[in-house]
């Protein structure tokens, strides 16, 4: 579901950009304009062809965007990993930006919609059906946000996982099962055993795969600090007598060719 | 799944071509349609499906919807798969047919409009003008109020468009299920409600022009209709046939193959509390209540009224139970 390697990934980190990103699960591919990025997230946008259903917090997007018309969902923005960027279509220009930006940041601050903005007619009442849409479209959006959510809050792996198999109500011995050997999960959640003397790669990617992460830089990023943060006196394997193998990078390039060929 | 092909057309439409195995997947897809029934007989072209039906919906729905306000495109850019595009191709068919039995209606709609303002003793004249569409009308006000102290709306059609959404849920255009032809029907009563309603929260007088405007934003009819028409007289309510029977069925096969998987599971536990749905769906109250509303306005869009939408409702229901037995 992500893209394979970074050097072919299109830039989605340009605020402005229009891309097609992809989620953890099939679900079909989400039309956002980037509003804001770093080196290892973006705040997008999301776009919809459901123009009518326009309220005041969706920004109109001229047609030769897209090449069709569709509204901005200022309201239902979020975060993704840049991986998850499929193709970039198009980019809004200036004065559209402009104006995301305007909106967004009322939206954020929780100030009026500013003036003279191309947006839909106004929300007065909690049965307005548009709200129904709205859900709607939460909910298409969220499994798109949840890549960056997988990794949010997490200073370690262990803190990863343990979070991460909370979200998904997945019990300790499920998720050891999917490795094949039981016995290191504790350890790997409280970072005090050494991921490679516990899980080999392709095991460790099968674990990844069960969580619904993919090969991300700033999943990479946070396995490979916990990894040379292991202390020798921590670094021992189930078996206890097996020696560390091999460095970080190398380990960390066999668990992610892995992981990228599973989710292809 | 083929993704790299749906990339590829993808690529190709927005670059203004149209790949002709792009355009024999959809025709496939309108063809599948007419066969699996997913819709109602009654909107049908000459009321059964068959590949002839299937050709002509395929070749409206095409040229309406698809290429030139580029809604292909639209499609294309959520789809990951071909498995993908057919599914949402799908549902942008089902709208579309939808959609047109809706837009047949507007002149009529318009009409009814003129008709309900000037018979309805909830409406009084406010300000006449040399055409139906320009006249204002607000509601009769209480005993020893004067008609001219009603102001005249005055502010932007944007504002009005929200006072309308603010009126909730709305089936004024229904359809009789058991019909063998298309058989679209004004509903009077909710249309005269949603009139007042929306008179009563502007607290203004309006003309028939503005309230179509409205109607036309809330229903998505394009721009509104506003000749100069009398009201014409509907068609009286056909009995029910027996043949209606089968019609009613394919009609509640239709609402469920239209619902998602959610509203399945909410319309198959029908009987029981809300909050034991949302615990059962690992969802919130306000999910469920809102799944309830959109499985009651896809029933009583295919339903001629509250009797055939009940009967519906409990058919609909009763193709889901089966899966308790699994």
């Amino acid at each position: 579901m992500m893209s394979e390697a970074n050097d072919a990934l299109p830039d989605i980190r340009v605020p402005g950009a229009v891309g097609l990103i992809g989620g953890v699960v099939d679900g079909g591919l989400l039309a956002v304009v980037a509003i804001a990025a770093s080196d290892d997230a973006v705040s997008v946008v999301p776009l919809s062809p459901s123009v009518e259903q326009a309220t005041e917090w969706d920004l109109e997007v001229p047609l030769d965007v897209l090449g069709y018309r569709a509204i901005a969902e200022v309201w239902n923005y979020g975060t993704i990993l840049p991986e998850q960027c499929r193709e970039v279509v198009a980019t809004v220009t200036p004065g559209t930006l402009h104006a995301l930006d305007q909106l967004s940041r009322a939206a954020l601050t929780g100030g009026p919609v500013p003036a003279q903005l191309a947006v839909g007619p106004p929300v007065l009442d909690d049965c307005d059906p548009r709200l129904l849409f709205q859900d709607n479209e939460a909910d298409f959006a969220h499994p798109f946000w949840e890549p960056a959510l997988a990794l949010a809050g997490a200073a370690t792996f262990g803190e990863f996982i343990r979070h991460r198999r909370d979200d998904l109500h997945l019990g300790p011995s499920e998720l050891e099962a999917t490795a094949g050997s039981s016995g290191w999960l504790a350890d790997v959640e409280a970072d005090a055993l050494d991921l490679r003397q516990a899980l080999a790669p392709k095991a460790l990617a099968r674990v990844l795969r069960r969580l619904q992460v993919g090969a991300t830089s700033r999943l990479r990023a946070i396995t490979r600090t916990t990894l040379e943060g292991a202390s020798p006196q921590l670094a021992r394997g189930v078996s206890g007598d097996r020696p560390p193998t091999g460095d970080a990078d190398s380990y960390l390039d066999e668990v992610f060719d892995e992981l990228r060929k599973e989710w292809s | 799944m083929n993704d790299s092909a749906v990339a590829g057309w993808r690529q190709a439409v927005r670059r203004g071509e149209l790949p002709s195995d792009l355009v024999s997947l959809l025709r496939n897809v309108a063809l599948r349609m007419c066969r699996r029934r997913v819709l109602p007989p009654s909107f049908a072209p000459y009321g059964q499906w068959d590949d002839e039906a299937g050709e002509e919906i395929f070749a409206a729905w095409y040229a309406d919807r698809l290429v030139s306000p580029g809604q292909l495109l639209a499609l294309l850019d959520r789809s990951s798969s071909e498995a993908a595009l057919r599914a949402l191709a799908e549902r942008s068919l089902r709208q579309h047919l939808l959609n047109r039995a809706d837009r047949s209606q507007t002149r009529n709609l318009f009409g009814r409009v003129v008709a309900v303002l000037r018979e309805r003793p909830a409406f009084v004249l406010v300000h006449a003008a040399s055409r139906p569409a320009n006249t204002w009308y607000g509601l009769r006000p209480p005993a020893g109020r004067d008609d001219a102290d009603v102001p005249l709306w005055s502010g932007p059609e944007r504002l009005l468009v929200a006072h309308g959404w603010a009126l909730g849920d709305l089936a004024i255009i229904r359809y009789r299920a058991s019909a063998a032809k298309l058989s679209p029907v004004l509903d009077s009563g909710e249309l005269e409600r949603f009139i007042t309603g929306l008179m009563s929260r502007t607290n203004t007088a309006l003309t028939a022009a503005q309230i179509m405007t409205v109607l036309a934003a809330r229903l998505d009819l394009g721009a509104p209709q506003t000749h100069d028409l009398e009201a014409e007289p509907i068609p009286a309510s056909a009995s029910r046939a027996p043949e209606d029977a089968v019609a009613l069925a394919d009609t509640a096969r239709a609402i469920v193959d239209g619902l998602t998987s959610r509203q399945r599971e909410v319309l198959r536990r029908a009987d029981d509390t809300v909050a034991s749905i949302a615990k059962a769906l690992r969802c919130s109250v306000g999910t469920i209540v809102n799944e309830r509303r959109r499985i009651a306005v896809a029933v009583s869009r295919l339903s001629e009224d509250e009797d055939e939408r009940g009967v519906l409702l409990n058919m609909a229901a009763d193709l889901l139970y089966p899966l308790d037995d699994e």
